[in-house]
């Protein structure tokens, strides 16, 4: 399990690092510690050491399998469009137009987000990319969009010439997506009861359910472990490695069942 | 090819991958770190947990095992075929092995958890990728030697020369590639790159004749020519009939590696002499793929004497023809796309894109030539959505196969169908004689879906509509076309015609009208234009006013007071029945809410609301019902919901599932025009109901016909049996109602007692029945029973 401090680094770096370590036969959780959505300084604990700009690693060992399920309940809107250019974390052109202006077509964006920097990213929280991997879908985050050249700023990179998604959630959605993450981190459990579930949830879908959604998505979580202690944190980023290398996440909710 | 949103423009998925691998690792600074971030973005690309760099029995490189736990003997055991490793804690996994340098003997292993096997264009990535670390770490270990060398004597000057010589043909193979890769990435045509890589690949051995061959998939044994350099069109010709079987090409192909034959002129390597006549002494021919499959060869032929291709030759023409390969597999899965983007993926037949690309095209020819015309004919099913509700969609889907195959069937060559979705079809017809003989084809598509389908064991019975519109001059753009067509298409479903329609321009200006009342509807809605009207209705026994219907009126600032038959077909197709039926709700219960607060006898008054086809579909209905009674403070119980039989069979599930959801909110059901429909006792019992209401028309002949007056005496036997209430509206004359009455019938509504009214003059006949009302005086008169 790693806390890590999400505003230094490339956290994909970090889950790549401990991978390196541990391999493939561990799977790796965790996520990003917050400060209250201040973006300053975030803190990690160490036994007795308050810490900042690190990481804290805690190797679990169990007989028993430990179930991991990470969901993000994004749902799509409308037809995918081809990634024509991207470089890294910049999409420059989407069905070869400016990516900005497509984005904002496609979603239908309002004034004043469509020319506010800052009234464009309260939008594109709840709004991200969703892009195809061999292993499913995956979330990025939209940061920014450069107002001059009409490029959008993701938090992870767009791979170009894939397909891309504009997506949406509501508290809906986003409760599915707990619910389905739940069921995902019991399966690997097989047949035995969990002892506890240990959850790491994006702090955006906090900002999608509201404190009444949170409520109703705690309650969820605690119905699935049937009557199992749950606790959990808040993260800016969420760790969730069980296939391929990479395991850093964005606007999701991570789930550890301990059987 | 038309162009379409999505596809223009981009490199493919494998293309960007390696772009952007030889990006990171082409800035290595030492061929460790080279290695290292090799074997990270390998495993990333593709998903893999394990990737690894084995050379000489040992690996150099690797991720995905525990720190110092690479299993060098599984690594090494691997071998240089697929299959081998497996991921650690894994159940099942799968494994690639693909050589990094010919010469050195390093291979990239990549495994990876779960059943699913790497793609050919994952194979063909990774395969990209190895060779590219390869180059990189030659160039890398090139550098590292001069640097050595520069500090020596100058003995090794000549020696230095020489390597110096080397680095530069490499950096120059290294350009190459990066050009080549850029073509593919921003699409150029394939003929375009495969030139660049015969150009890239003479260049690059100092050669002049090249040759991309790879079998032509029509002419099993022979081959095709996609690429070639320094042949004549002769030359070109005599080698397209040269067989691709055997030979170095089918020795290439067969053993997937590079072969090389000098001394060319013996039966096996020439089997027609026609090397040897071009004076060709030396051949190196090297494999390439598409998605993964040998399909041909990437071969250089030189004149010169004495000519040897060495390993560095080997290792170029092997980056060429990998380039090849990623170009012809790039094309293909992009033509894959393509097809994807203009076919129908069910029935084959053109989709919206394409089918209008046809018409454009079509339209243009017309512009030229005026006696060119093109007719569309656009068709669906009748009642295709019953298919997907009642057999599932999956026999849906077949249902629309054989749709496709029969529209198929039925029109000429030069014709294009299309499915533009749903169950949407259209039709393009070149140069009809006339509309006449448009709508004949029109009317033959609808002969030949009439014909029984086959579904499992079942036969169904389909039959479409359809519209037809013939262009006229130049004036009508593709798009003009098609919704002229689906004008005539409504008309011909509006009038239950069983043959096509052809499109007149009236229809056009229809169109608009109702457009107009869309929008003067909306404007009313916002303005508070539909307002509440109340019929009473009447209990048979007391001659009291026992409750009201609501009816939707709207009162036009300018026309006046608008009869619902005039709207609300049109409220109910564009959904706007939906706000026009909660406002007027609102009014009505909080109409009624009021007057039982003031009025006695209106105390227990209740009201019934009908609930049309949209409405009862609405998601919301239940949460808008109960937050209106909440917020007005009207007992659900005094509410009762009127549907009507048609609505109720139409979407069963559905109804079933609001009604119930009513009923659980203390509301009543009513069944409107009972007795129209189905009238089938099993839906009596499978929907939650209260109350029949026995239809107008026959009402109105109980005086008249037997029949009529049995079929209304059945009706309010079967309600009091069922213990449901019966009501009959449209009553008229007195004589009606006093046989209802006599039958037993509980309610009464019709002119007879009232119209329906505004509320102040309804509020008038409220406050007078303490009074016995006309009806029951009259009743008292003809003695009728109480």
């Amino acid at each position: 399990m790693l806390l890590s401090d999400g505003l230094s680094g490339d956290q994909q770096q970090l889950v790549r690092g401990a991978y390196s370590v541990a391999g493939a036969e561990v799977p790796l959780v965790g996520g990003c510690a917050g400060d209250d959505l201040k973006m300053r300084r975030t803190h990690q604990f160490h036994g007795r050491q308050v810490l900042e700009d690190s990481v804290v690693a805690a190797a679990i060992a169990s007989n028993a399998p430990l179930g991991i399920g990470a969901r993000h309940g994004w749902i799509p809107v409308g037809d995918p469009v081809l990634v024509t250019s991207s470089a890294g974390n910049r999409v420059f052109t989407l069905a070869d137009r400016p990516a900005l202006d497509v984005y904002l077509e496609r979603l239908g964006v309002e004034e004043p987000a469509r020319s506010s920097p800052a009234e464009f990213t309260r939008f594109a929280i709840t709004h991200p990319l969703g892009i195809r991997r061999r292993t499913g879908e995956e979330v990025r985050f939209v940061g920014e969009a450069n107002f001059v050249d009409r490029s959008l700023g993701c938090i992870a990179n767009v791979p170009q010439g894939g397909l891309a998604w504009f997506m949406t959630g509501d508290d809906d959605s986003v409760l599915l997506a707990t619910d389905a993450a739940c069921a995902d981190a019991l399966r690997s459990l097989g047949d035995l009861p969990p002892l506890g579930f240990i959850a790491f949830d994006c702090i955006g879908r906090r900002g999608v359910l509201g404190d009444q959604g949170v409520r109703k998505e705690i309650d969820r979580i605690s119905s699935r472990s049937g009557g199992a202690p749950v606790a959990g944190f808040y993260t800016y980023g969420e760790i969730a490695r069980t296939a391929g290398i990479s395991g850093f996440h964005n606007q999701t909710l991570v789930i550890l069942a301990i059987a | 090819m038309p162009s379409h949103e999505g596809l223009a423009g981009g490199g493919g998925w494998a293309t960007q991958q390696l772009a952007e691998f030889n990006g990171v690792v082409s800035r290595a600074l030492d061929g460790a770190s080279a290695i290292a971030q090799a074997v990270e973005l390998a495993a990333a690309a593709v998903d893999a947990e394990i990737a690894a760099i084995v050379r000489g029995g040992e690996v150099i490189s690797s991720v995905g095992f525990a720190e110092g736990r690479a299993p060098d003997s599984l690594l090494t055991s691997a071998g240089s075929s697929r299959g081998g490793v497996s991921v650690p804690g894994a159940l099942t996994s799968r494994s690639i092995v693909v050589a990094i340098d010919e010469s050195d003997g390093g291979q990239l292993l990549v495994a990876r958890a779960g059943a699913d096997d790497f793609t050919g264009e994952e194979a063909l990535l990774l395969r990209a990728m190895a060779r590219s670390l390869g180059l990189t770490l030659r160039l890398l270990a090139m550098v590292a030697t001069e640097r050595k060398l520069r500090q020596r004597s100058e003995r090794q000057a000549k020696r230095n020369k020489h390597l110096v010589s080397e680095l530069r043909e490499r950096q120059r193979l290294l350009e190459w590639i990066s050009r080549i890769e850029r073509l593919i990435s921003l699409r150029q045509p394939l003929q375009e790159v495969l030139q660049t890589i015969c150009k890239g690949t003479a260049d690059l051995l100092g050669e002049e004749l090249v040759a991309i061959r790879t079998s032509d998939p029509l002419n099993p044994g022979y081959a095709l020519i996609p690429g070639h350099l320094g042949i004549s069109p002769v030359q070109l010709n005599a080698l397209l009939r040269m067989p691709f079987s055997g030979g170095l090409s089918g020795e290439a192909m067969a053993e997937d590696r590079v072969v090389i034959r000098g001394r060319v002129g013996g039966q096996s390597a020439d089997p027609t002499g026609m090397l040897g006549d071009l004076g060709i002494t030396t051949l190196i021919v090297g494999p390439i793929r598409e998605s993964g499959l040998v399909i041909g060869t990437l071969t250089v032929a030189s004149r010169r004497r004495g000519r040897h291709f060495g390993t560095v030759d080997q290792e170029k023409l092997m980056a060429m023809a990998e380039h090849v390969s990623l170009a012809l597999t790039d094309a293909r899965t992009m033509a894959e796309l393509e097809h994807k983007a203009f076919y129908d993926d069910l029935t084959g037949l053109a989709n919206r894109a394409l089918f209008l690309d046809r018409l454009e095209h079509s339209r243009a020819r017309q512009r030229r030539d005026p006696a060119v015309s093109v007719a569309v004919i656009f068709l669906d099913l009748n009642r295709f959505k019953d298919i997907n509700d009642s057999l599932g969609h999956a026999e849906g889907d077949l249902v629309l196969t054989v749709v496709g195959e029969r529209v198929t069937a039925t029109i000429r060559n030069v014709d294009t169908a299309a499915r533009l979705g749903g169950d949407e079809f259209a039709v393009m017809l070149e140069d009809p004689a006339d509309s006449l003989a448009a709508v004949a084809a029109a009317n033959r598509i609808l002969e030949a879906l009439r014909e029984p389908i086959h579904v499992g064991a079942r036969d169904l019975h389909l039959t479409g509509s359809a519209g037809v519109a013939l262009s006229s001059g130049a004036a009508h753009s593709g798009e003009d076309l098609i919704r002229n067509a689906d004008l005539a298409l409504h008309r011909a479903k509006a009038e239950g015609s069983r043959s096509s329609i052809p499109y007149v321009p009236q229809m056009h200006a229809d169109v608009l009208r109702r457009l107009e009342l869309e929008s003067s509807l909306s404007r009313g809605l916002e303005n508070e234009e539909f307002r509440a009207f109340y019929q009473p209705l009447i209990d048979f026994r007391t001659g009291l006013i026992v409750g009201v219907e609501a009816l939707v009126r709207w009162v036009h600032p300018v026309h006046g007071v608008v009869q619902p038959a005039d709207f609300l077909d049109v409220a109910e197709e564009t959904g706007l029945i939906i706000p026009i039926g909660e406002s007027v709700f609102r009014e009505a219960t909080r109409q009624v809410r009021d007057w039982s607060e003031r009025i006695e006898a209106a105390a227990r008054l209740e009201l019934s609301v009908n609930l049309s086809g949209t409405q009862a579909q609405n998601p919301r209905l239940l949460d808008n019902v109960a937050s209106v009674l909440a917020e007005v403070g009207l007992p659900a119980g005094r509410v009762v919901f009127e549907i009507t039989e048609t609505v109720l069979m139409h979407d069963r599930l559905s109804a079933t599932e609001k009604l119930e959801g009513l009923k659980a909110l203390g509301a009543r059901i009513a069944i409107d025009d009972f007795g129209t429909g189905y009238s089938s006792l099993a839906y009596l019992s499978q929907f939650p109901i209260d109350v029949l209401k026995i239809d107008r028309s026959f009402v109105q002949s109980i005086t008249d016909r037997q029949q009529d007056f049995d079929l209304i005496k059945a009706i309010v036997i079967l309600a009091a049996s069922l213990r449901l209430k019966s009501v009959a509206e449209g009553i008229e004359t007195m004589q009606q109602g006093q046989m209802l009455a006599d039958l037993g019938c509980d309610v009464g509504q019709g002119f007879y007692f009232s119209r329906p009214l505004a509320a102040t003059e309804l509020e008038k006949l409220l406050r007078v029945t303490h009074a016995p009302t006309e009806w029951v005086t009259k009743r008292d008169v003809l003695q009728l029973p109480a």
